[in-house]
């Protein structure tokens, strides 16, 4: 008999920070000691807490080990398996309540989540179809195709109050209800799989931990919509998840789950996957489906909507893999129950991907209303090192930036957007006192542009221009009519655009404008960083005081600007030639490298020379 | 597939993962501190185990545990039911362990002749 | 079919009507109102790219393109409104940043370039963006084409023109955002790309100057030209021609969107082949004296040939005439006994028995199932081939193809087969693809008349008898000359071989009438068969525009117009009228061919 689980993560995260080794060492322990047949390894997907890996979780136990790496596999399995004591080394420690957590249940970060979707994720064997039955899987298209009619189906999904979980949150009922009304054949459905914002990956959970979810809420959609063929629409850049749809699909269509003849109803349904090639405006639903088509994946004007033309010119039905993934439980328990989660125009859960400047990065779901500050705070631990918290931005690269007055908003589609954000795909990256807002919104611009189809010249050329203001803010080139320019250009870019990431990408620059308007000015006007972090406008210097003279940091200048005043074991900047790389600060081990960013009062010019254009002369021209 | 087939798996299935879903009938807890491995503590275990599931018992989960301060009767093993009952047994070998899995574990009925006390259900 | 539903939207305050179905900017349009535009052109795809056409509809947040938005009942349309002008203005001043611009050093300037005019109509002086001057290459490699990276806004035109159009998709667009660029083939030049054919329809869709005519660079402004629509005779097709003139010169030619026949397409012989190419006029008429050929005036050349066809009984003169000829010869050249018109091998029996089909290019624009045999619309009939192409790709139409020789088409067919090797099974194939076509179109060229041709042509009749529903196919005769069918109906005779044509009846005067074909006559020259029976005939009189072998045997040669000097009618393959029309007084000496022939026979 099996007494014991080990629920292995193997999530992309995990893996990546040696979660497959770890298997093997695990099971290779076991064997030596005997334990082979009585404890199970299992390979799941993603458990949520990335940053932690690789993770594990045993059952019956509910005991949680982070951080589990080979060499502790040993004494992991002496200590929990041979002599039932906790491996107290490797259980984590609550940001939160600062207890170290004997069992998952205990721990903060899964303790305030609420798992609709994530529900099997990390608790089952991604890889095994059987595990996903267990948990009620396929049971909801069984109960839809033997005993509801599309109709009905349809207004249990609108009943549910869910929104489409790609950004946009149309209501996805009605969104349903256009499709299913739409006279012409065949129809299409398509997963969203093409999860492109920097800083999220709740799609790819899914698709690594529960696949089989998201198979079976594209069947049932596709009965709802009288679709008889479905494409899951995902990126190159997720072999794994890849990998594990493709094994789902396979085990789907040798248990007759998909195929022909479901459940004896006579209804069709087949899956294909289509692999993306790395372009993050083929998320934009028309742009994936010109894609799909074989076409250069670029979007198009809407209307005409895809559920009145779409893929190939029939009748589309696009979902975010999120949305697809929350059909199952909709159906089984009922679209009441599911809106008793979240706040009035926004029901149910939201998966947040939580990075950047925070304790806990990884994936959290919780239902809408619940405020920035739980989930950055209660679920994410708040920022290392303590540190400030200073914004957060929402809803990638395309999203805006909240700052720490805004804490206590209730996350929902509307709040987010009155703060001049979007929900987006759900990513949140958190930025601490050292993030330089200039310096964050150029680097989303930057995303922007290089991810800029081309094919409307707001964008095209909106972003470029947008971004080379930017940089010249950051070198300290720019003068006031530049910030003036650049809202200019934003809001033309975010008028004229043709699609959403066109629309979307000024969000990051007007919301730091409008948030941290100071930061410009200091840039600007003062030619200094207030976060430290624009390299042409930093200045280093070695305190003599503390510095012991250990060269290290002479030694890794690049351009041997370091040098040792003579007789004394001190060193020095010769600050003219200085390139500002920060590698000195980076070496010194004892402080003593300062970095600073003063501007034009260090340099005690007057400030009425401020405002006018022969600020630039003032500061010495700097090489880029 | 038609619903009565994806029932039948459902069941199947849940066997293999009804280890992660907690409570069970009975919880068998094996004292597995230093004492209890040189009494034979594994022995008694992996009996049992295999007993177990030879029997198909399903609704049973064993675990192990350090040491219960019982180091002179070891092996120990505390069977817990899930209305609070607890029973240990002391001084087991392979053999008394496959009866107490046919016994208690099967039929619901103590073994009294291998058990050293009793602590009722607290009030 | 039900009619469409009428609809009524208010644009700017006035109430317009429409149709369900009609785009904003059709509507408005239609109705009057200007709305600026960049990347729309009336007969391709919307695209809605420019962002210069936006428009607001009340109670909608966002603007919208009109040139995609179908318009909907009762609503309330904004073509101008101060926020709209603003968004216009800085997409064009982006535009105008985004590469170089500059406009006295572009073939376009002044009139024929669409961003100048935007920027005129939007009165941009002074541009408050950097200019990103980035270093774009130029590809002139290509023969008539070339491309300026530099003038390009990517507005897409000339690559849904390549799509829709010509069917070749030989342009697309390469990487992303600001590194966007035209490309030829996978990153070739037009010099090098395996697919393009020259048909030059991406220059016409160009809206600056990016693409454009080498040909015709510098040449003379557009919209400084004359304009004469006139009809292609280099195929039977009969494209409409637009010719741009200037100072009696041609500047440049493009397709007639007006023309029922092409709708403003056309291939390389029609659009470059005939001026672009340097080809030795004739231009004076030239007399044998003294074994060489010496300009002579047409007093003297005419008289030289009255005499010489004096000397001969009628039953020794021939006429031997080219199948470009124009509908008004045919009553004149029946004064002499034998005539005699030059075609193609195979083509004889094509020209004398081939179907004509009312309004084959609609048919097949329309078909769902297009058969091909023995024809090769790709070398000798481009449109029709860009047609089939289109219909294949584009509307999805199943291609079928029986020939001896490969062609580009080969690659969109559901079946390709030579004629020579069929297998009896293989006909099973061919029946089930037919199976379910509801327009099916035949065409067949001149290997269609050839036995195995006739033999594949009775297998795909009986296959359509075999069929127990569905209409039999349109058949399409494709013959390559321009005028062949039409002159065939006439009673004048077609000559595959024209060595046993002259060898029947032994002949003391011969009259050849070229006329503007490119290789002057030569092709019936066979050196070791006709050649000598022509120099055992005391005169050879031959009419030509251009210089050749054949022009040089001849006794009297006599200049004849080209294309853009004629007047008269041809009759398509399709049996529609075309005028010819004069696009230039003829040169030098040249007379139409009919003027030429009556003096003869005077």
């Amino acid at each position: 008999m099996i007494r014991a689980h080990i629920l292995v993560c193997a999530g992309a995260g995990c893996i990546s920070c040696g979660g497959h080794a770890l298997k093997d060492v695990l099971a290779t322990e076991l064997k030596k000691r005997g334990l082979d047949e009585e404890i199970k390894i299992v390979e799941t997907g993603c458990m949520g807490p990335c940053d932690l890996g690789p993770v594990m979780l045993v059952h019956p136990e509910g005991t949680f080990y982070q951080r589990v790496t080979a060499l502790e596999v040993p004494r992991l399995v002496e200590e929990h398996f041979i002599k039932g004591r906790l491996y107290t080394k490797l259980l984590p420690k609550d940001d939160v309540t600062a207890n170290v957590v004997t069992t998952q249940r205990d721990f903060s970060f899964f303790a305030k989540q609420e798992k609709i979707v994530l529900e099997n994720c990390g608790l089952i064997d991604s890889e095994n179809i059987e595990e996903y039955i267990a948990r009620d899987g396929y049971a909801a298209l069984g109960k839809v195709l033997t005993s509801m009619k599309p109709e009905q189906v349809i207004a249990e999904i609108k009943a549910s109050g869910l929104r489409g979980r790609g950004g946009a949150g149309f209501p996805t009922g009605v969104k349903w209800e256009l499709m299913a009304k739409a006279p012409v054949t065949p129809k299409y459905v398509i997963c969203n799989a093409d999860e492109g914002d920097p800083g999220a990956f709740m799609n790819r959970a899914v698709l690594e931990g529960d696949p089989h979810r998201v198979l079976e809420g594209m069947a049932i959609g596709a009965y709802a919509m009288g679709a008889n063929r479905g494409f899951i629409y995902i990126r190159a850049e997720y072999p794994l998840a890849i990998k594990r749809l493709n094994i789902a699909i396979a085990q789907a269509y040798k248990h007759g789950l998909l195929g022909k003849n479901l459940f004896d109803t006579g209804y069709d349904f087949d899956i294909e996957i289509r692999i993306g090639a790395g372009a993050f405006v083929c998320g934009e639903e028309t742009a994936l489906m010109r894609s799909i088509e074989g076409r250069r994946g670029q979007p198009m004007p809407r209307p005409p909507f895809p559920a009145q033309r779409g893929l190939w010119g029939k009748p589309t039905n696009i979902n975010n893999v999120e949305t697809w993934a929350t059909i199952k439980p909709i159906i089984l328990k009922g679209a009441k129950w599911y809106a008793s989660f979240g706040t009035e125009k926004s029901k149910g859960t939201k998966v947040f991907a939580l990075a950047g400047k925070i304790r806990n990065t990884g994936l959290a779901e919780v239902p809408y209303g619940t405020t920035l500050r739980e989930i950055i705070f209660g679920i994410g631990g708040g920022i290392p090192k303590d540190k400030k918290f200073k914004a957060v931005q929402t809803g990638g690269p395309s999203g805006g930036v909240i700052p720490a007055q805004h804490l206590d908003e209730r996350v929902d589609y509307e709040s987010l957007q009155k703060l001049g954000s979007i929900m987006g795909s759900g990513g949140m990256v958190v930025m601490d006192e050292d993030s330089c807002m200039v310096d964050v919104a150029r680097f989303f611009m930057d995303f922007c542009c290089d991810e800029s189809c081309g094919k409307c010249p707001p964008c095209r050329v909106g972003t470029r221009q947008m971004l080379n203001l930017l940089d010249r803010i950051c070198t300290g080139e720019a003068e006031l009519a530049d910030i003036e320019k650049l809202e200019s250009l934003a809001t033309v870019v975010r008028d004229a655009s043709l699609c959403g990431l066109g629309q979307t990408a000024p969000n990051p620059v007007l919301t730091t404008l409008r948030y941290f308007r100071d930061e410009y000015l200091a840039h600007v006007v003062e030619k200094r960083c207030p976060a430290r972090v624009c390299r042409e406008l930093l200045e280093f210097r070695i305190n003599e005081e503390t510095c012991v003279g250990c060269s290290l940091c002479a030694r890794a200048c690049p351009v041997h600007t370091i040098f040792k005043r003579d007789g004394q074991k001190k060193y020095y900047i010769v600050e003219d030639a200085c390139i500002q790389c920060g590698a000195c600060f980076d070496a010194c081990r004892f402080d003593s490298v300062l970095k600073t960013s003063d501007g034009m009062n260090a340099r005690s010019v007057a400030p009425a020379a401020l405002e006018t254009s022969s600020t630039r002369a003032t500061k010495p021209v700097m090489e880029k | 597939m038609n619903l009565e087939e994806l029932k039948k798996l459902k069941e199947k299935a849940q066997r293999q993962v009804a280890l992660r879903e907690g409570s069970k009938k009975y919880r068998v807890v094996v004292s597995m501190g230093t004492s209890g491995i040189a009494a034979g503590a594994r022995e008694v275990m992996k009996s049992m185990l295999d007993e177990i599931e030879k029997r198909g018992l399903e609704d049973v989960e064993v675990r192990v545990t350090g040491e219960v301060g019982l180091e002179d009767v070891e092996p120990v093993v505390r069977v817990e039911e899930a209305g609070g009952e607890k029973t240990t047994y002391a001084h087991l070998d392979a053999e008394k362990a496959k009866k107490i899995v046919a016994e208690h574990l099967e039929q619901g009925k103590k073994v009294e002749n291998l058990a050293v006390g009793k602590e009722k259900k607290p009030e | 079919m039900i009619a469409p539903k009428k609809i009524t939207l208010t644009i700017d305050g006035r109430r317009c009507e429409g149709q369900e179905g009609q785009t904003i900017l059709q509507i408005a349009q239609a109705s009057g109102i200007s709305i600026p535009t960049l990347c729309y052109l009336k007969h391709l795809s919307p695209w809605g790219g420019c962002r210069m056409c936006i428009v607001e509809i009340v109670g909608s947040p966002k603007v919208v393109p009109a040139c995609s938005t179908p318009a909907v009942d009762g609503k309330q349309v904004v073509t101008n409104s101060e926020s709209l002008q603003k968004l216009r203005r800085s997409t064009l001043e982006l535009l105008f940043s985004e590469r170089n611009h500059i406009c006295p050093f572009c073939v376009m300037n002044k009139g024929d370039c669409e961003l100048q005019q935007q920027g005129y109509r939007h009165g941009i002086d002074a541009i408050s963006i950097p200019y990103l001057y980035p270093a774009w290459p130029v590809d002139v490699s290509g023969k008539y084409l070339a491309l300026d990276h530099n003038r390009c806004i990517l507005c897409t035109r000339c690559v849904r023109t390549c799509e829709e159009m010509e069917g070749t998709h030989t342009l697309d667009i390469s990487h992303r955002g600001a590194k966007n660029r035209v490309v030829v083939d996978l990153g070739a030049t037009f010099g090098t790309s395996d697919t393009c054919t020259n048909c030059g329809a991406c220059v016409a869709a160009c809206p600056t100057g990016a693409l454009f005519d080498k040909a015709a660079a510098f040449r003379g402004k557009l919209n400084t030209c004359q304009t004469v629509r006139t009809t292609c005779t280099e195929c039977p097709v009969g494209c409409g021609l637009l010719v741009y003139t200037k100072e009696n010169r041609i500047v440049e030619v493009f397709g007639d969107f007006d023309s029922p026949v092409s709708q403003g397409h056309l291939c390389v012989r029609g659009r470059y082949e005939t001026w672009a190419e340097p080809r030795q006029r004739i231009l004076q008429p030239l007399l044998r004296r003294h074994e060489k050929l010496e300009p002579a005036t047409w007093n003297e050349a005419l008289e030289a040939v009255r005499q010489a066809a004096k000397k001969a009984k009628p039953a020794q003169k021939a006429v031997l005439v080219s199948p470009r000829l124009n509908n008004e010869t045919i009553a004149t050249l029946k004064k002499f006994e034998r005539i005699g018109m030059f075609v193609a091998r195979d083509e004889a029996a094509l020209c004398a028995e081939g179907d004509r089909s009312p309004d084959s290019m609609a048919k097949l624009h329309d078909a769902d199932a297009i058969i091909v045999l023995g024809a090769q619309p790709s070398r000798a009939q481009g449109v029709v081939a860009a047609k089939i192409r289109t219909t294949v790709r584009l509307r999805k139409a199943k291609l079928l193809i029986f020939h001896t020789r490969k062609s580009d088409l080969d690659q969109y067919a559901t079946i390709c087969a030579n004629v020579v090797s069929l297998e009896r099974k293989f006909w099973g194939r061919v029946a089930e693809e037919l199976k379910d076509a509801k327009r099916p179109v035949l065409v067949y060229g001149p290997e269609a008349m050839t036995p195995i041709g006739v033999a594949v042509l009775e297998r795909l009749i009986k296959i359509f008898e075999g069929k127990a529903s569905g209409p039999a196919p349109a058949l399409i005769a494709l013959p390559t000359g321009s005028n062949s069918l039409t002159l065939a109906a006439g009673g004048i005779e077609p000559v595959e071989e024209v060595g046993p044509w002259l060898d029947a009846k032994p002949l003391k005067f011969l009259h050849i009438i070229a006329s503007d074909e490119p290789d002057g006559g030569a092709r019936l020259l066979d050196e070791k068969y006709v050649r000598p029976l022509l120099e055992e005939i005391d005169c050879v009189v031959v009419q030509a525009a251009y210089q050749s072998r054949l022009t040089d045997l001849a006794k009297v040669v006599l200049p004849a117009t080209i294309w853009c000097e004629k007047q008269g009618t041809i009759t398509n393959f399709e049996g529609r009228e075309l005028p010819l029309q004069a696009v230039l007084p003829p040169r030098g000496e040249a007379r139409q061919d009919l003027e030429i022939l009556n003096a003869v026979l005077k």
